[in-house]
């Protein structure tokens, strides 16, 4: 009894630290906070399955690994169901989505900064939420994404480039 | 001095800005980047612009709005984790004995929100605080992570503006906690989660009102489960129409909880329904070839819209859609949208076929003639369309600019307005919080199921002297009515508005025949319409004889009774008991009851028991309870079995079957059940039917079953109406004095141009059925009245030689006409048969089979095959076209004819007789060799030039009602009348009203003139 308790205390506190950001992340993948959720839900369900001492070291790294993977497994699937893939647009209209309130109170440079980041080719775009959202190292991005750290050094440092650029 | 660096050293440098160069592994690196540094101003300012990117890039993913978990994931997930736990190789928490590891977890949300609380006073670490300490032991890991060195440098003053502005929103989330309002301060609390998500405080309060709204939610479904009783009335009135249309709830009426739960539940579930999101290059479909597509003459199809002769075919429709945008004019998606615009509905022949491809968007605002083709335009339309595996679409999600949206349906969008995509409907409505732009509100279909009704056309005398009907003494139409209009305050449907069974409701004045073997006395009244001047209003009155108490023969009387899960609500089976209760209370000792309960299976509640013994009948029904799935055929068999168990050779055997309407029998067998039931009414036992509930009731179903069953069908929408059907009409309801009762109206040409019945539209019979002794009517119960009006078009008045249009013509038996079904047989194509109408007045059709056609119009029959094709699942909204080939002169009637022999007038002709009227009817008892030879009554009637002034009340109600039915259907032929009429008309024929039925009638009257009005 004692380890299931705590178990599922342990999940729960990943869960608090965890999932606002992990649904931002998600959203930005999958395009809608509906699917997010589940997406997001689907991964701390896997949690539930791991041992605490094993994943919790690096649990940052591997829920966003986890939910990366989901989030595209999502998309995948839908992406086969329809074969056109270039005519998708990943960003619903926000209106029917969360409050919009918080966006009218963000600053100019913000919703600049993000539109420019959204013209950016997919990996780099990727790489600068795990970065600056999800606050992964080099070396968590290189493992969830499944790419060489010096890559992610490449991928990084060309999008904040090309960001500085456009914001100058 | 500038470097000529190359990539792998600027790199570096955002490494380094990124706090990445901090282990020793890169302290080479680290020293490379800082030497660097040191000696170009170029990379120092390029570092500084990189950390000052870093924070805004921080600040910006921080910012975008957040989102949670729904109670139900989270629950999920903490069922996982608790149900499912994986073997732990570190035992740091096994010294605890078990209760209080558990009380651990319980206890984790107060140990945070004391830490919270309390941050200078860690508390006492014995049981909350273990795990308390290993949350804080994480907290303290990441504290110390090199990330966060590198973010809090770059941060610097934002990160103290941040934590002001997260402040703020805690201290009003605390206060909002104070006011319970738990679901405002779970919106600030988010965020303030949103700008810094790793502040303890602001999660324990997360996690502390998450508690609250659990509570809260747990509280509020305890609550609606009390009342859950009361309720379900209000419940079933949402099946049928949302609340926001009706009346609006202070935000935490329990019912709005109970709403969105039936919406969670009617969502489908993964994977049965894909979200996709369309932009306009997706809608961009190929132009079909419409070059070889059939071109099909409108000469011959019915439809008061379409009377215009003329190629109608896909290629006209296609030329229809409109050019928007300045781009490409989008084709509808096939040629298959070469739809049928049936009185302003669009009907899409192949609905069931599309590929996900394609798309078209149909619009038309209800009542109006044409609906606009419509294509998409070039601009983008951002729009997710939801569709089921079936590829039918489900739900459109988005907001789209108004004058796209104009540009799209080529006029200018109006709230309310319906457009159609793929089949599904939507309703246009302006969305919130958004200026010009307009959202696809999908409208909520009902369970409840309407035959389509077409009204009677006016016939012409010279043509068509001959009217021909079946008695009926239903009224189930009528309460429906009542009750969406007095309980639900909307308008009822047209097609469930059925005038005969409304003019039936109602007592009327009729004397009575003075004994048995005269069993009717029939009484008619000829006036001026009301609602057109110059046409005169027959009203014909039938009276059944009625026995003296106690002359009522015996009684063998099976209650089918529907228990299955959606019969629980209380104007459902509480309400059938009730009824049923005070049904045994009037029966005699002579009378038999049984009870046969269907649900998941059939059982017998109570086996055929003597009245003798009337308390175990009484406690039988008082045990009746609801719970399970529908399966109405098993039970109906069980019950006619028993009913032929005990069958009375003098008497009443009847199955008198109480439900929603809900089976669960598949569509084929409900053309088996109703067959089943005219097999067992013509050996005698016949089928009551009881419906009850609204917005599962299938009325189309149990009025077919009563109609086939020669019984009565009754929608019991209260006790008061049940206490009428079943204790004051006891005699009526149970004690057939007349079989096969049918009228037929031969009408003087000499007098009457034109003539028109008044509803009883689905008891229309063939002409040669009248006198044909094998072919069932409805029965006449003891003391009932049947009322039928007819609208006279008097010879030598202006309309009087309005020619009939083709789809009015008759079908007769022995006329053969050309039916046309769009991609019946091959996708594209237009199937067509020619057939010969057979003896007993069908066609048969491939896949569909027999089809009734004789006495019916053109437009009457299209309407009857394209409601069998839905029906039996074969093409929904099919594109039917009818027309007669060859015309097959009436044959002629057993009766000679009165007024005329084929072209030529009888001397009858020449008096001042409008019309005879005959009826046939069977005696109930007689025996088994006379009883299947019916008998004639003929009463010829005079026009005495009555004005509507000078006529008796009850045909003045009468006339009110029809008024009513009229408007309430829309009905092309309600002339001049309105709602403000309708109710002078009635209220000025209210007579003595003993029960305030006609009182409650002109109220209805008046809600329908202001629903009507709100529109």
């Amino acid at each position: 009894m004692p380890r299931e308790s705590l178990n599922g205390s342990w999940v729960r506190a990943a869960l608090v630290e965890h999932e606002a950001a992990l649904i931002r992340y998600a959203r930005s993948v999958v395009g809608d906070a509906d699917r997010a959720r589940d997406v997001v839900q689907d991964t701390f369900l896997r949690l539930c399955r791991q041992q605490p001492d094993v994943v919790r070291p690096h649990l940052r790294a591997w829920l966003y690994t986890v939910c990366r993977r989901r989030a595209l497994d999502v998309l995948r699937k839908e992406r086969r169901m329809h074969t056109t893939t270039d005519s998708v647009t990943w960003n619903l209209p926000t209106a029917l989505d969360d409050a919009p309130a918080q966006q009218a109170e963000a600053g100019e440079t913000r919703q600049r900064l993000l539109a420019e980041l959204e013209t950016l080719p997919g990996k780099q775009r990727e790489v600068v939420r795990l970065k600056f959202q999800a606050g992964l190292s080099y070396r968590d991005i290189a493992d969830a994404m499944d790419l060489k750290v010096g890559y992610v050094g490449y991928l990084l440092h060309t999008a904040l480039k090309t960001l500085r650029e456009r914001m100058a | 001095m500038t470097h000529d660096h190359d990539h792998h050293d600027d790199a570096q440098l955002t490494a380094y800005a990124l706090g990445e160069l901090t282990g020793p592994e890169h302290a080479d690196a680290r020293a490379a980047v800082e030497a660097r540094l040191a000696t170009d101003p170029a990379a120092r300012a390029q570092l500084a612009e990189l950390r000052a990117l870093a924070g805004d890039l921080t600040d910006a993913f921080a910012a975008e709005p957040a989102a949670s978990l729904t109670p139900a994931q989270r629950n999920a997930i903490a069922d996982a984790a608790t149900a499912d736990p994986p073997p732990t190789r570190r035992l740091l928490f096994t010294g605890l004995p078990a209760a209080a590891g558990l009380a651990a977890c319980l206890l984790i949300a107060a140990g945070i929100t004391m830490l919270a609380q309390q941050p200078a006073d860690r508390p006492g670490l014995d049981l909350g605080g273990s795990t308390a300490l290993h949350y804080d032991a994480d907290t303290a890991d990441r504290d110390a992570s090199p990330d966060d060195d590198v973010r809090g440098i770059a941060r610097g003053q934002v990160e103290r503006e941040r934590q002001e502005q997260v402040d703020a929103l805690l201290t009003r989330a605390m206060e909002m906690r104070m006011e319970m309002r738990y679901d405002r301060a779970a919106e600030l609390v988010d965020r303030a989660l949103a700008i810094d998500p790793d502040k303890p405080a602001t999660q324990a309060m997360k996690a502390g009102l998450e508690d609250s709204q659990r509570m809260v939610a747990y509280r509020d479904q305890r609550r609606l489960r009390d009342t859950r009783m009361s309720e379900s009335s209000i419940q079933n009135s949402e099946a049928t129409q949302p609340y926001s249309e009706i009346i609006t709830y202070p935000h935490d009426w329990p019912e709005l909880t109970v709403r969105r739960l039936a919406e969670l539940e009617s969502q489908p579930a993964e994977g049965q329904v894909e979200t996709r999101v369309y932009d306009v290059r997706d809608l961009l479909v190929e132009v079909p070839n419409f070059e070889n597509a059939p071109q099909f003459s409108l000469e011959s199809t019915s439809g008061s819209k379409r009377e215009h002769s003329g190629n109608y075919g896909p290629a006209a429709i296609a030329q229809d859609s409109i050019s928007v945008g300045g781009g490409t004019a989008l084709r509808p998606a096939t040629e298959t949208t070469a739809g049928e615009w049936f009185g302003g509905i669009a009907r899409n022949a192949n609905a069931t076929r599309l590929t996900p491809r394609e798309i078209e968007l149909f619009s038309y605002t209800e009542g109006e003639p044409t609906p606009d083709a419509v294509g998409f335009s070039q601009e983008d339309v951002n729009l997710a369309i939801a569709r089921n595996e079936s590829g039918k679409v489900y739900g459109i999600n988005g907001v789209i600019h108004a004058e796209q949206l104009h540009n799209m349906l080529g006029r200018a969008p109006q709230r309310g307005q319906v457009v159609i995509v793929n089949g599904r409907r939507f309703r246009l409505e302006p969305a919130p919080q958004q200026d010009d732009a307009w959202r696809f509100a999908p409208i909520t279909a009902t369970n409840e199921r309407f035959a389509p009704i077409e009204d009677n056309p006016f016939r012409d005398v010279w043509a068509e002297p001959l009217s021909t009907f079946s008695s009926d003494v239903s009224t189930g139409s009528y309460t429906t009515l009542r009750r969406m209009l007095a309980q639900q305050r909307r308008l009822p449907p047209a097609d469930a508005v059925r005038i005969e069974e409304m003019l039936n409701y109602f007592r009327y004045d009729y004397s009575a025949p003075a004994d048995a073997d005269a069993p009717f006395a029939a009484n008619v009244s000829v006036t001026s319409a009301p609602w057109a001047e110059q046409h005169r209003l027959v009203r014909i009155g039938i009276k059944g004889y009625e026995p003296e108490a106690g002359q009522r023969p015996a009684a063998n009387l099976v209650f089918l009774v529907d228990v299955s899960g959606s019969m629980r609500p209380n104007d459902r089976l509480p309400l059938l008991k009730q009824a049923l209760t005070e049904l045994v209370q009037q029966l005699g000792q002579d009378d038999t009851v049984a009870i046969v309960t269907y649900a998941g299976s059939s059982r017998i509640s109570l086996e055929p028991t003597s009245v003798v013994e009337r308390q175990r009948i009484l406690r039988a029904i008082d045990q009746l309870g609801a719970g399970g799935s529908t399966h109405g055929a098993d039970g109906i068999q069980t019950a006619y079995r028993l009913a032929e168990e005990n069958l009375l050779e003098v008497g009443i055997n009847r199955v008198i079957l109480g439900t929603d309407g809900d089976f669960n029998v598949g569509i084929t067998d409900r053309q088996e059940l109703a067959r089943m039931v005219e097999d067992k009414a013509s050996s005698g036992i016949e089928l009551s039917v009881l419906g009850f509930g609204m917005g599962n009731l299938k009325d189309e179903t149990v009025e077919l079953l009563a109609r086939k069953g020669q019984g009565q069908y009754a929608y019991l929408d209260g006790i008061d109406e049940a206490r009428r059907v079943l204790v004051e009409q006891l005699g009526g309801t149970l004690h057939t004095i007349a079989r096969d009762v049918k009228l037929q109206v031969e009408f003087n040409p000499a007098r009457v141009a034109r003539y028109r019945l008044i509803g009883y539209e689905k008891r229309i019979m063939p002409t040669e059925h009248f006198a044909d002794d094998t072919k069932r009517a409805g029965n006449i119960g003891a003391g009932h009245t049947v009322t039928a009006l007819y609208e006279v078009v008097p010879a030598g008045v202006a309309d009087a030689a309005q020619p009939q249009t083709v789809a009015e013509r008759r079908i007769e038996i022995g006329s053969e006409v050309e039916v046309r079904i769009f991609e019946l047989i091959q996708p594209g194509k237009m199937a067509t048969f020619r057939r010969e109408v057979d003896a007993a007045g069908r066609i048969e059709l491939p896949v569909i089979g027999k089809v009734e056609a004789a006495g019916l119009s053109v437009g009457q029959l299209q309407r009857r095959i394209v409601d069998r094709l839905a029906e039996d699942e074969v093409l929904r909204d099919a594109t039917v076209e009818v027309r007669v080939v060859r015309a097959a002169e009436p044959a002629a009637a057993r009766e000679p004819m009165r007024y005329q022999r084929t072209t030529e007038l009888t001397d009858a002709a020449d008096s001042d007789e409008l019309l005879t009227l005959n009826i046939r009817y069977k005696l109930p008892d007689a025996p088994m060799d006379t009883a299947n030879t019916s008998k004639l009554i003929q009463v010829p009637v005079a026009d005495s030039d009555q004005a509507w002034e000078q006529a008796d009340a009850d045909t003045r109600f009468a006339a009110a009602v029809a008024g009513f039915g009229m408007l309430l259907r829309d009905s092309p032929h309600k002339g001049s009348a309105d709602f403000a009429q309708v109710i002078e008309w009635a209220e000025a024929a209210l007579g003595d009203d003993p029960h305030g039925r006609r009182s409650e009638f002109v109220d209805l009257v008046r809600t329908a003139r202001d629903l009507h009005g709100d529109e």
